[in-house]
């Protein structure tokens, strides 16, 4: 009989894994990946306002969070296409802006007198042991449906990444794919707040990305690597958060994606070599 | 005197970390300060673990070693085409988890927890003395951080015409000689060196927000690189002073405060400057909109004979007055069938345009 807290924590950690591990396969190949970065650390001012309006609501947490993801990655866009600042300072600011505003309000919030606040924090780092069924049915209803759209909008992805000019010439925006886009990364980080958590939830968004390119051929290959390695570093990262004392869950995971794009950045060129020369 | 040092150490602060951060934005690399300020944390808590003293002058030494590490990472891993914001984002992202990881780990001990690495303990600063040979020179985090302040506007004096040059025209500097990645790692090094000192005040993350918002804000306001330096100091202070007395006043983090008054006056900069402001931008095109159909009107007049027209629509009616006004037009009026005749101003206007 398995251990049914266990059961739900790593039904959630595969499923996070995966479908940010596939969506991170977009942004590394459109050189996005500190928007990520900024998308998760804005999400925390929309956890704490919709703590403020509706209580510990796990779906109201969910929009809350992606809203406020969205408007930190508009925020970025206009600011940048305005003014003659470079991204990467914008990008600096804004996330470090917003995570100081959720900050503020999720100071604010420990000292109102209800009871239940002491769970937000978590937000911060991601708990294992927090996360529980409703979080799962969310991430059926609203993360599986990501995988979904991905594959049904197949050639508008792969063009996006590759080909912006096949785009045009079929009548779609680069910029409308981009806003998409955005929103579906939006979704996927708020609902891996609860397990990941803000300050990493955009390194599993990369890293598996990274390591799958290290090996893979195509990009649906890449997709598919990232998405795997993304579901199995959850749910390794999990378990032994889970199971051992005091070690946090989203660093867990995120330590372990990052070892397997380090390991693959280093040993993926010398495995092709050993197959050009024929020794495998 | 404690508000007096609470105020001081958190202008101080932000006052240190606007200038390298100035410098990083200028050369493009403010990645590297969102970076540095992740992974120079397991720098501080592995040398912690090994010394078991914040105030340890060693924890200066691991900052500094993980942040030129960090730096070298990423450079590394950009020849393994990987993209640069990749790059950094695996490397922050694993220092960052170990030093997490770590602190969770041997939690417990006093200084090193969660909260102190998100927020720092700004609010306590003033209670921490420095005391050297029984004379108190204030509170720790007010008085070391000062030092760095002053150690990144020495190095910004003496290499004054270095950092210009090298980050303006790298190429040319490369030829005369002058390398620009001595200039870099030091950058790195005084980064790093503010990231630490820092930290224990604001915390990790926050430290961006100080390193980035000031100099941004500054960068709209002028051309002017000497004139960018002194604003960017001055809206660091502003930030940091509007921050804190809001924290007080609603009773909330102070260094998120901070962070939040240092965003809040970018977005203000940002719609309201004079002259490259969103909304100053807007009105400026408005007009220039206005002023191009005003003389696209008055070249109609001249170069057409309006023999085919029979109405002028309301449109017209309103720019040929407003040519009137102008005394462009020398006509009194303009028939519906006849050209209007410009006077010498308008003729000029026309030969501008």
């Amino acid at each position: 009989m398995i251990d049914s807290v266990l059961f739900v924590i790593g039904i959630a950690a595969v499923l996070i894994g995966g479908v940010s591990g596939a969506l991170g396969t977009v942004m590394v190949l459109r050189k996005r990946s500190l928007l990520g970065d900024a998308i998760a650390h804005a999400t925390l001012p929309g956890v704490a306002i919709a703590y403020l309006l509706f209580g510990k609501n796990p779906l109201m947490l969910v929009i809350g969070a992606s809203v406020a993801g969205i408007i930190g990655v508009a925020l970025v866009v206009l600011i940048t296409n305005t003014t003659r600042l470079r991204t990467d300072v914008v990008m600096g600011m804004m996330l470090a802006v917003f995570f100081g505003v959720g900050m503020v309000l999720l100071t604010y919030i420990q000292k109102l007198p209800t009871t239940g606040q002491a769970g937000l924090m978590s937000f911060v780092f991601g708990q294992a042991a927090a996360v529980v069924w409703d979080d799962v049915v969310l991430l059926l209803v609203f993360g599986l449906p990501i995988i979904g759209i991905v594959m049904l909008a197949w050639p508008v992805v792969h063009a996006f990444c590759f080909d912006q000019a096949w785009l045009q010439a079929r009548g779609l925006s680069g910029f409308a794919v981009d806003i998409v886009v955005m929103f579906l990364i939006s979704v996927i980080v708020a609902l891996g707040l609860p397990m990941v958590g803000a300050l990493l939830m955009s390194a599993l968004l990369i890293a598996p990305a990274v390591a799958a390119r290290q090996w893979a051929t195509s990009m649906s290959g890449m997709m598919f690597l990232a998405a795997i390695i993304g579901a199995s570093c959850g749910i390794a990262g999990a378990y032994v958060s889970a199971t051992f004392e005091r070690i946090p869950t989203g660093p867990t995971i995120v330590l372990l994606c990052v070892f397997i794009a380090l390991l693959s950045l280093v040993i993926a060129p010398r495995w092709r070599a050993m197959v050009n020369r024929g020794a495998v | 005197m404690i508000l007096f040092d609470l105020f001081m150490t958190g202008v101080i602060v932000s006052l240190a970390c606007a200038l390298p951060g100035l410098w990083l934005m200028l050369r493009g690399m403010s990645m590297l300060s969102d970076a540095l300020t992740h992974s120079v944390l397991l720098g501080i808590v592995v040398t912690y673990l090994f010394v078991g003293d914040v105030a340890s002058p060693w924890m200066f030494v691991g900052a500094v070693v993980s942040g030129v590490i960090t730096a070298l990472f990423i450079e590394r891993l950009q020849h393994r085409k990987v993209s640069a914001d990749a790059a950094v984002g695996l490397v922050f992202a694993g220092m960052f988890s170990v030093a997490i990881i770590l602190i969770t780990q041997f939690a417990g001990d006093t200084h090193l927890d969660l909260d102190a690495v998100l927020l720092g303990e700004i609010v306590f600063a003033p209670f921490d003395r420095m005391v050297i040979a029984g004379v108190d020179l204030g509170p720790r985090a007010l008085f070391m951080n000062a030092l760095v302040f002053v150690l990144s506007a020495l190095f910004m004096w003496v290499f004054w015409k270095e950092l210009v040059f090298t980050t303006f025209d790298a190429t040319s500097a490369v030829l005369v000689g002058f390398s620009p990645a001595i200039l870099s790692t030091g950058l790195v090094v005084l980064s790093s060196l503010t990231v630490v000192t820092a930290f224990d005040a604001v915390g990790a993350i926050l430290v961006v927000a100080f390193m980035t918002a000031a100099p941004a804000s500054a960068f709209l306001l002028t051309y002017r690189l000497k004139t960018m330096v002194w604003l960017t100091m001055f809206l660091a202070i502003t930030a940091a002073l509007l921050g804190i007395w809001g924290a007080m006043w609603l009773d909330v983090s102070v260094s998120g405060a901070m962070a939040t008054a240092a965003g809040v006056q970018f977005g203000m900069i940002w719609l309201f400057a004079p002259s490259r402001g969103l909304i100053a931008h807007a009105f400026e095109r408005r007009t220039l909109r206005y002023e191009v159909q005003l003389l696209a009107h008055l070249m109609h007049h001249v170069s057409h004979k309006h023999d085919d027209h029979t109405s002028l629509a309301p449109s017209s009616i309103a720019y040929v007055s407003e040519l009137h006004r102008r005394g462009w037009l020398e006509n009194g009026q303009i028939t519906m069938a006849g050209s209007a005749r410009l006077t010498e101003v308008g003729g000029r206007n026309i030969s501008e345009a």
